[in-house]
Order: C-alpha cells, then sequence, then structure tokens
C-alpha cells in the first residue's frame, strides 16, 4: 500500500523511495534499537548507582571497596550516554518515514503501541538533551535537573520495555532475513549507513572520554571538564566565592567539632587534628558530570577522629560544612566508608597545603563516592 | 548511494498483516510491565518535582519530540534530497554521512561553543576554546571523507584497468 495523500505527491514519492532502501528497513532499525536499548539500560543501570549512592536507603549501602567503583560507573553512564546521541538521531531518521503511516493505527494495540512511542521518543530525547546539557553546566529548564532526569528515566525506560513487547518479534524476524528489497537494490547501503552512526558514536566518545581517561586527555576536544584543568591542576566544581564560605574558612578561630553518638565531643583547631596523625590516600574525585581524576590526598583519617571521640561502633556520619543553602554542604557516611582506612579529612593533595577552592582547611575524600558527596570546608562530624 | 523509486514491498505499508500475530501475550506482558514502571516514574515526578513543574517537564518532552519530528528530521531529509539532487551517484553517500557527522558534532557542541554553563571565576569550567575545537573536528570529518572518496575512484580505477 503507498500513501496517496492529495497535495502531497512528493511525500509519497520519498516513501516509495524509502521503502526500497535499507537503511530504513525493520533490519536496520533492529540494530539501532537493539544498540540504543543496550545504551539506555546500561545508563539506567549507572544512573540508579548514581541515585543510590546520593540517597542512600536501609537496604543498599555503597561500599568502600574498589575505590573507583563510582568513578567506573559514572564514567560509563556519562560515556555511554554521549554515545547514545548519534544512535538516537539514527534510530529516528531510519524510521521517521513510519511516522507518516497511513491509517495512524489499525487497531487497540496498535494505537497503544504507537501512542507509548510519545514517552519513549520525547523521553530519550530529555534524557539525552538534559544529560548533555548537565555536563556542560547548562540549565534551560526551569525545574531541578537531577529530580527530572531521575523520574525521566523510570518514564523512559518504562516505554523502552513497552516498545521491546511489542518489537520483539519484529526484530527476532528482521535479524534472521535479508530483505528482498536490500539484495535488489543496495546490498551495502545498510552496513555503509551504520558504519557512519557508529563513527559519529566513536568520535564524540573519542573527542570527550579524555575527561575521565587521562591519556585521552589530549583527543577531548569536546569534554566540558579537563582533568589536569583548574586550581591545583584539577577541576573546582564550586568555588569557595560561589559557595560564600572564604571568610569563614580563613578564619584563625575555625574549629571541627565532633557530636553525636560519642563518649566524649571534641572540638579541635587544625593543629589539633594534625596532632591526631596525617595519613596518604590516593583516591579519586568522581564528579556526576562525568569528569574524573585520581590525586594523593594527606589528612587525618576519619577512623582516628571517630576513635578519639569514642564513636558507637556501626554508626554513620553526618558531615556538614560551611556552606549553608545548598544540597551539597552535608553528606553523610556509611558505617563502612566512614571506617575505611583510606577515608581521610585532607589537608594536603598532591604534596600541597589544599587551596580554598578544594575545601580548606578540611575536605572529606572518601572511597567510591560521588564528587558533590566529598564535602568541602568541613566543620562539623555527628556521629548517629 | 542512488535508491531507485521501486513498488512497495515494505512491511509497514500494511499494518494489518504487519500486526497478525504480533500483539500476542508478549506485548501485553510489556505493556503491564512497561506501564507499572511509567506509572511509578509519574507518580515520582509528581511527589518530588513540586508545584507546576510536573507540566513544565511534560512541556520540554513533548517539546523535543515535536522539535525533532517537525524540524530536525524534516531538515535531515530535505538536505539528504538535496545532496542526491546536486551531486553524482559517487559523491552522494559519504557528503550524505559527512554533512550528518558535522551536524551532530555542531549540535552537540552548542552549549560549549556558546559556553552558556561556564562560570566566572571558575576557569576549570568549559576550559577550552571549543569553536576551535569543532572546527578541528569538523575537518577531521572531511578530510576522511575525501579520503574515502579519492579511495573509492583510485579502487574503481584499479578495477576498470
Amino acid at each position: 500500500m503507498s500513501i496517496a495523500i492529495p497535495g502531497l505527491s512528493h511525500v509519497a514519492t520519498w516513501r516509495d523511495r524509502t521503502d526500497a532502501d535499507p537503511r530504513h528497513d525493520e533490519r536496520t532499525a533492529a540494530i539501532l534499537g537493539i544498540s540504543l536499548g543496550v545504551c539506555f539500560t546500561v545508563c539506567f543501570a549507572t544512573g540508579i548507582y548514581s541515585h543510590l549512592a546520593q540517597h542512600p536507603t536501609s537496604w543498599f549501602q555503597l561500599p568502600a571497596s574498589p575505590t573507583g567503583l563510582y568513578r567506573l560507573t559514572q564514567g560509563i553512564h556519562v560515556a555511554t550516554g554521549i554515545a547514545a546521541v548519534p544512535l538516537l538521531l539514527a534510530k529516528l531518521w531510519a524510521v521517521f518515514p513510519r511516522l507518516l503511516a497511513w491509517p495512524p493505527f489499525v487497531n487497540v494495540a496498535h494505537a497503544i503501541e504507537r501512542l507509548a512511542l510519545l514517552p519513549l521518543v520525547g523521553g530519550a530525547l530529555f534524557m539525552l538533551f538534559s544529560g548533555v546539557a548537565n555536563i556542560d553546566l547548562w540549565y534551560p529548564f526551569p525545574f531541578f535537573f537531577p529530580t527530572a532526569h531521575y523520574w525521566m528515566a523510570w518514564i523512559t525506560i518504562g516505554a523502552l520495555v513497552v516498545h521491546i513487547g511489542a518489537k520483539l518479534t519484529t526484530t527476532r524476524q528482521a535479524l534472521k532475513r535479508v530483505t528482498s528489497a536490500e539484495r535488489a537494490v543496495d546490498p551495502d547501503a545498510r552496513r555503509r549507513f551504520l558504519t557512519s552512526v557508529a563513527a559519529g558514536a566513536g568520535l564524540l566518545t573519542v573527542a570527550t572520554v579524555g575527561q575521565t581517561i587521562a591519556p585521552l586527555q589530549r583527543l577531548a576536544l569536546l569534554a566540558p571538564r579537563h582533568p589536569d584543568t583548574g586550581t591545583q591542576g584539577f577541576p573546582v566544581n564550586k568555588t569557595a566565592a560561589e559557595a560564600g564560605i572564604a571568610t569563614a574558612a580563613l578564619d584563625p578561630a575555625y574549629r571541627l567539632q565532633i557530636s553525636g553518638l560519642v563518649a566524649t565531643p571534641l572540638t579541635l583547631s587544625l593543629d589539633d587534628v594534625r596532632a591526631i596523625g596525617l595519613h596518604e590516600a590516593t583516591l579519586p574525585i568522581a564528579c556526576v558530570e562525568g569528569w574524573s581524576v585520581s590525586k594523593r590526598w594527606r589528612g587525618v583519617r576519619l577512623v582516628d577522629l571517630l576513635r578519639e571521640a569514642g564513636a558507637a561502633p556501626g554508626t554513620e556520619v553526618f558531615v556538614t560544612g560551611l556552606e549553608k543553602g545548598g544540597l551539597y554542604g552535608q553528606s553523610i557516611l556509611n558505617p563502612d566508608q566512614a571506617r575505611a582506612d583510606n577515608t581521610l579529612l585532607a589537608l594536603e593533595v598532591d604534596g600541597e597545603p589544599l587551596a580554598l577552592d578544594h575545601g580548606f582547611p578540611l575536605r572529606l575524600i572518601a572511597p567510591d563516592r560521588p564528587g558533590v558527596m566529598q564535602t568541602k570546608w568541613i566543620t562539623g562530624l555527628e556521629v548517629r | 548511494m542512488n535508491i531507485p523509486s521501486a513498488p512497495s514491498a515494505h512491511p509497514d505499508h500494511d499494518p494489518q498483516d504487519q500486526d497478525r500475530g504480533r500483539y500476542g501475550a508478549t506485548f501485553w506482558v510489556g505493556l503491564a510491565l512497561g506501564g507499572a514502571i511509567m506509572a511509578f516514574g509519574v507518580r515520582g515526578i509528581f511527589d518530588d518535582l513540586g508545584g507546576d513543574n510536573p507540566t513544565k517537564l511534560a512541556f520540554w518532552v513533548v517539546g523535543l519530540d515535536l522539535v525533532h519530528d517537525l524540524v530536525l528530521a524534516p531538515a535531515l531529509v530535505l538536505g539528504g534530497l538535496a545532496v542526491g539532487a546536486l551531486l553524482g551517484p559517487h559523491l552522494r553517500g559519504p557528503v550524505r554521512a559527512a554533512l550528518a557527522l558535522t551536524g551532530v558534532v555542531v549540535l552537540f557542541s552548542v552549549p560549549l561553543i556558546t559556553a552558556w554553563g561556564r562560570r566566572p571565576g571558575n576557569s576549570s569550567t568549559l576550559p577550552l576554546n571549543y569553536a576551535h575545537s569543532v572546527i578541528v573536528v569538523v575537518t577531521g570529518i572531511w578530510l576522511v571523507t575525501v579520503g574515502v572518496l579519492l579511495a573509492r575512484r583510485w579502487r574503481n580505477r584499479t578495477v576498470a584497468s
């Protein structure tokens, strides 16, 4: 059946041409669909991990090792999302002629399937658009990015499940057979098209992934952050000036308070902290925006501070900093992370005193955590 | 690539045929499971996003869909048709691919080039000259394209001789 809409004969001609074009057939759609399905599933799983890292629950606690697990999962999350940009545009282009299929639906199930494309396509476009905007620190939408991105992920994945249910048989069949149209017209058309799409995904990946894989940094021409650029040679998420804490952080009257479920509440000056003993740990700063860098930190071990204060075993630690009013001026360490040997309140990085922008006088650096939870300008530890 | 007009053999052109045996148990199970997941997401949006933000989010989701369907995709189709009309069969495929890749790179780089998210006083945010980066990447795309065209020409001449 060919489209014959009065006044739209050129559309009909284009549709007839695309019917014979293997780049628009079920097999191409299936290959791109599976690729996108894998990408979105990977993004969803790593995104859930990031969400759980930032919103601890009673049934899931982030482990303290491996130390670079969050760095890996979030690096994969962002890199996969970026690679999915050309994949999604290619998939939508490949199936675009079907948007004009007439009649638009033939039965209730068909109508439901097509209706579910709205949250699938709109959701997928929103997820990639908002994700790319976020890594570029650009927020054109009026709502809070993490909340919208998180809940839209559920809607998009739900719509993907509906789509998989609808397309499973078609996809299986399409991957088995080579269509007569393909054999008759241009057997290499699909291969060349998919090669171009893969080149696009590879190009964007190579041009950005250096923000987390240091050896590829020179190729990271389109990376929003560079691991070696910023104060003390690595990026800053929020400066002291942006947080409005510069005066308080430099005040000689600065003290660290340890309170809560402890035998002896403590109020410590920086010299008191140093006197407890400093240790070194090499740990990554891994930002939710996908950049990460490993640094050599020196500071007091949190477990030593907890021992000094006589903290109750198995308790978590609520960390507060000077930054007020935002969501990231505090964070929680679960019992494992709080007592890990390499969880530090750092005073130095790479052999230099910590810069104000990186959290002077004390910043948290713990294994397997998002950068936003490595609280800076620490003033309080409450054992809970 | 020259794709001639052909009588329709596309399975999508006959929805009845396409649908035959297609909406079986798998579809309904997928719909039930996917629908439940979507409902969970919708509830989360209404619970967590606050105020009239769910409406604004819906506007963005539908808006992006419409921008793609009514602007981006038609522009891509018309661009492809224009290349087909202007260039010979041997040039069309590589030039279309290079144009599409250029478009994706430029689209991806708009927030980088404009530096909307750059923060004053924070030199680590968007630290590069991204207009320069895009020129380098796009130049690379077109150099590879020219290389592919030359390689094909050389191969065709070798085969012909």
